[in-house]
């Protein structure tokens, strides 16, 4: 047997590297001197801070009691991570951009910096890992016990390890943990120390294994053939534990603080996550690889009653391998000693961030409390007396349990308490809409089911719930019993308080939230939180003048340290090209160092003490989003100004638009009166010369009398004919003529024009139809269309200059007109004046027939009533006019 | 074959985006076949009966199997992912507005 000293120096030998390798790793960190320390591998090793005591011990006891299902602890983790795209990738990058040092701080920093939040984080993380340290505590001093049985104070030499232990634990969490104040929250030292343990204790779990598989059975098939006959050969799982055991294994990854701190907050390069989606799922691999095979060699092999949970090292010692016992011890000894060190450290950085200096600024509110004070060395202090706090905790904890209960059960008891945060971190990371009142009430709830249902049931063997309670439930109210909530029973304890925990954790922290209002700062996160790969907008929340950029630099250095306050702010000072050494406290600038001082003391707390400098000059998001609003209503109102004002620019244009109609009206009125005056005249001269020559003359014969009388009486016919044409046009303009629509066949209605048209004159014009095409039926006033077809026709039988003048009347359709041309074999119209053709008082060549020339411009008048035009067909040799009639014209 | 270009992305982009989505899919994979083993379970009251067991050994064999399988694809795609986490921003902004672009 090994004696006692040459464990406890193996033990301090074993230290004594793990502080070379930390102090080793912060010189090279400090020196730049990567390498090594950023590789990713280190960082999934890092990870490995996941696997404790309890898996290293606790794993193979758990086997041997259930078989298969201690597999769920691993299986949990493994989903987590080869999920890496969808969740651990936007923690991470959460993480960075928003400097979060710790789990309760990412939940502080997404509803909206509140601390309220991080003190109840805080306090749900103390009170769920303050056994689990206990736990690794006594994992510790069990293992040692193994090694010294014969000895008689076996308790007391337990109790006295436990003790050592913590305060060497103590020692070297503080040592590396606290030594700088880094704006990161990094930590090389305790990465690096964490990742040899993590190869130390993952071989000697395969070395225990192998020995196991080859050593004390024939190999593979020996071994599996041995499991299928040992007493947990057969597969029996209750569905629900492997279920609820997996979900928690895998909220634990994300919400366990060690984890957080690993995975987020030591996070050097987000890339490492791509390595470590893999990697770490190996490693969990292999190191429960083996868990079987000891559990059933060790059953085999044993005597009945002895303890499995110490399996690892008990296998080893009775086949006299002290060599592979004390390797195996080391194995346990790395994975407790790294737990209890990292989670010191996060819940360290908890504790002193959120609930120490809260109260500190709160009782220094009045005085300039930043400036009286070195508040860095206050930050380190509270963090060490924070961990010596959490170890003794930890340690009065396994002396007041007394050290009996079976490892794996406390590991997952704190493993429930943690997934309460769950829900808020998941709907923090997704969800806009998630309030911190829905997040608080939440957690709240959560953790009362979780204490109620399994923390006090499980404590009660020393009395904090009595039988009578678990049996009737408080009060005799029995749908309260802690295992049977809601009469529901013959649940799994883990299963039952799993299942009504977080379901109605997640049930309230939904409700809430949507019924709930979040505060502006809230939104801000919010909307920062979701959507952190799509966008990053800086929050500007700040303002301050000159002045104030001396306090934030004294508070800087108190917090950052002097040179890399100093560092920082003649940055920002050469970035904004001022000579000072000071910079301007723009908003951009006092968000940066907020950044930066939230990596040292937490989102809220460096909310708070940046706002107590930059005090009276605050603005804060509510007033900017005021601001915001009150810029949008100005906004808002000169762009009505604007549209205004181009209205009026419009209605100008418009005015002066039809101020130029008016005087062009004007001048065609005084036009149009001058050409009819002119029309009028010519025939009233001829009257009054002839009547006033039949007035006095009076030696005229009968011949002569009748001759004058037949000229007045041409002329007076013509005056009516001009005076019928011009009041027709003036109704066609006017709009006011009544259009009389009827249904006809075109070609009737070409028949009866062409037969008025050649009634009664001199030359008759030769018609040239195509009856087919006519066949058409046409709705529209028929007495109008058929007035500008006769009015066509007699046109060109009037200018029709060929010999023998010929008309041919053609009838197409085109597109969704119908158009009938009018094509002679005359001479047309020249060019020149086809554009005026439609004009009033247009005539063109033959003067000496009468016509006052308004035909055409009815027709077009009429034409554009009907819905249809009336156009000169250039291209043809003759005169071509083309009347198009829309089809089917519905008036 | 080039398709029309607007409707349809290029062939490299079409396939990064496929990567992500078996990316995104993996965990689903992995849930389906880690509790598989629940609908084998031997109830208590068939246990007697031999022929029809299911031995503890199969099933770890089994979930290693799928373990290795699953550590296997995540290499994979973290591999192909290398070159794509920096355009991703990109199609994470684009996933947003529509996803019928592709």
């Amino acid at each position: 047997m090994t004696s006692l000293n040459v464990l406890v120096t193996i033990c301090l030998v074993y230290v004594a590297i793990l502080f070379m390798v930390a102090f080793w790793a912060e010189r090279a960190a400090a020196s730049k001197s990567w390498l090594w320390i950023r590789s990713p591998f280190v960082y999934t090793l890092s990870l490995s801070v996941y696997c404790t005591g309890w898996t290293f011990f606790g794993a193979v006891g758990y086997a041997a009691r259930s078989g298969l299902e201690y597999i769920t602890i691993y299986l949990g983790p493994t989903l987590v991570m080869i999920g890496w795209w969808w969740g651990l990738r936007k923690l991470v990058r959460i993480g960075r951009s928003q400097r979060v040092t710790s789990i309760a701080d990412l939940l502080s920093s997404r509803y909206g910096k509140s601390n309220l939040l991080a003190i109840a984080v805080t306090i749900l993380c103390i009170i769920s890992v303050t056994p689990y340290i206990a736990l690794q505590l006594q994992s510790i001093a069990l293992s040692l016990s193994v090694f010294v049985q014969i000895d008689d104070s076996v308790i007391q030499t337990q109790q006295s390890t436990a003790l050592w232990a913590a305060i060497g634990l103590g020692a070297f969490t503080i040592l590396f943990g606290t030594r700088t104040l880094d704006a990161n929250e990094r930590h090389h030292g305790v990465v690096m120390a964490v990742a040899v343990e993590a190869v130390v204790k993952l071989f000697a779990l395969l070395a225990v294994g192998i020995f196991v598989v080859w050593g004390l059975s024939d190999g593979l098939t020996d071994i599996l053939s041995r499991i299928n006959t040992s007493k947990i050969g057969l597969w029996q799982i209750n569905g629900g534990r492997w279920t609820s055991i997996t979900l928690l294994a895998g909220a634990a990854i994300i919400c366990l603080p060690r984890m957080f701190q690993m995975m987020v907050v030591e996070n050097e390069d987000e890339s490492h996550l791509r390595v470590a989606a893999w990697a770490f799922p190996l490693y969990l691999l292999l190191i429960s690889l083996f868990v079987i095979p000891i559990a059933v060699v060790g059953l085999d092999y044993l005597p009945t009653g002895s303890n499995p949970d110490l399996f690892v090292l008990s296998l080893p010692l009775s086949e006299g391998q002290n060599g592979l016992a004390i390797f195996a011890f080391l194995g346990g000894f790395s994975a407790a000693t790294s737990m209890v060190i990292v989670s010191a450290i996060a819940l360290s950085i908890m504790v002193s961030n959120h609930l120490v200096m809260p109260v500190y600024l709160s009782w220094k509110a009045e005085t300039a409390a930043l400036i009286s004070g070195d508040v860095r060395k206050l930050v380190l202090m509270s963090r060490r007396i924070a961990i010596f706090v959490i170890l003794a905790l930890g340690y009065f904890y396994y002396r007041l349990s007394g050290g009996g209960t079976a490892l794996a059960s406390i590991g997952l008891i704190a493993f429930a308490g943690i997934a309460q945060i769950l829900p808020a971190v998941v709907g923090g990371l997704f969800w806009r809409g998630a309030t911190k009142a829905g997040a608080l009430a939440g957690l709240t709830i959560g953790f009362i089911i979780w204490v109620w249902t399994l923390l006090l049931p499980a404590l009660g063997a020393s009395g904090a719930l009595t039988d009578e309670i678990i049996q009737n439930g408080p009060y005799g109210l029995i749908w309260l019993r802690p295992q049977a909530l809601f009469g529901i029973v013959g649940m799994d304890s883990i299963t039952h308080s799993v299942f009504w925990s977080l379901s109605l954790n997640s049930l309230i922290f939904i409700v809430i939230s949507l019924v709930t209002f979040p505060t502006p700062i809230e939104r801000l996160q919010g909307s920062q939180f979701a959507n952190v790969f799509s966008r990053f907008i800086e929050p500007t929340s700040w303002t301050g003048s000159i002045a104030q950029s001396e306090d934030l630099m004294l508070m800087a250095q108190r917090i950052l340290g002097s040179d890399q306050a100093q560092e920082l702010f003649q940055r920002e000072a050469k970035r904004q090209g001022s000579r000072d050494q000071l910079p301007q406290p723009t908003p951009g600038f006092i968000e940066t160092l907020e950044l930066e001082l939230s990596g040292s003391v937490g989102t809220a707390t460096a909310h708070a003490m940046v706002s107590q400098i930059t005090g009276g000059s605050i603005i804060s998001v509510e007033d900017l989003l005021a601001v915001a609003d009150e810029s949008a209503k100005i906004l808002e109102y000169s762009n009505q100004l604007e549209e205004k004002s181009e209205e009026l620019t419009v209605t100008a244009n418009k005015l002066r638009e039809a101020n130029q109609k008016l005087t062009q009206l004007s001048t065609q009125k005084d036009a149009f009166l001058s050409q009819i005056s002119h029309e009028l005249r010519t025939p009233m001269t001829s009257i009054r010369t002839f009547s006033e020559i039949m007035r006095d003359d009076v030696f005229l014969n009968e011949v002569e009398k009748k001759r004058y009388a037949g000229i007045i009486n041409d002329e007076a016919v013509r005056l009516t004919r001009l005076l019928d044409d011009l009041l027709d046009l003036s109704v066609l303009e006017s709009g006011k003529v009544t259009l009389n629509s009827r249904e006809c066949r075109l070609r009737e209605i070409i028949s009866q024009a062409v037969l008025t048209a050649q009634t009664g004159a001199h030359s008759e014009i030769e018609i040239f139809r195509v009856l087919e095409n006519e066949a058409i039926i046409i709705q529209s006033d028929l007495d109008r269309l058929v007035q500008v077809f006769i009015n066509l026709i007699v046109n060109a039988r009037k200018y029709c200059d060929a010999m023998k003048p010929e008309l041919l009347i053609r009838v197409h359709t085109l597109n969704n007109d119908i158009a009938i041309d009018f094509l002679d074999n005359g001479s047309g119209i020249p060019e020149a004046v086809r554009v005026a053709v439609f004009e009033k008082f247009t005539r063109v060549g033959n003067e000496k027939e009468q016509g006052a020339g308004l035909g055409l411009a009815i027709c077009r008048e009429i034409m554009a009533r009907l819905g249809g035009d009336i156009r000169y067909l250039d291209g043809y040799l003759g005169g071509a006019f083309r009347v198009l009639l829309p089809k089917r014209f519905e008036l | 074959m080039n398709a029309p270009e607007g409707k349809f992305l290029s062939r490299k982009s079409y396939r990064q985006r496929r990567i992500i989505d078996a990316a995104k899919l993996l965990p689903i994979l992995g849930i389906i076949l880690f509790f598989l083993p629940l609908l084998w379970g031997n109830s208590p009251q068939e246990a007697g009966d031999k022929q029809y067991t299911i031995t503890v050994t199969e099933v770890a064999v089994f979930i290693f199997c799928v373990w290795l399988f699953l550590i296997f694809l995540t290499f994979t795609l973290g591999i192909k992912l290398k070159g794509i986490e920096n355009n991703v921003k990109q199609y994470d902004k684009s996933n947003q507005s529509e996803d019928s672009d592709v």
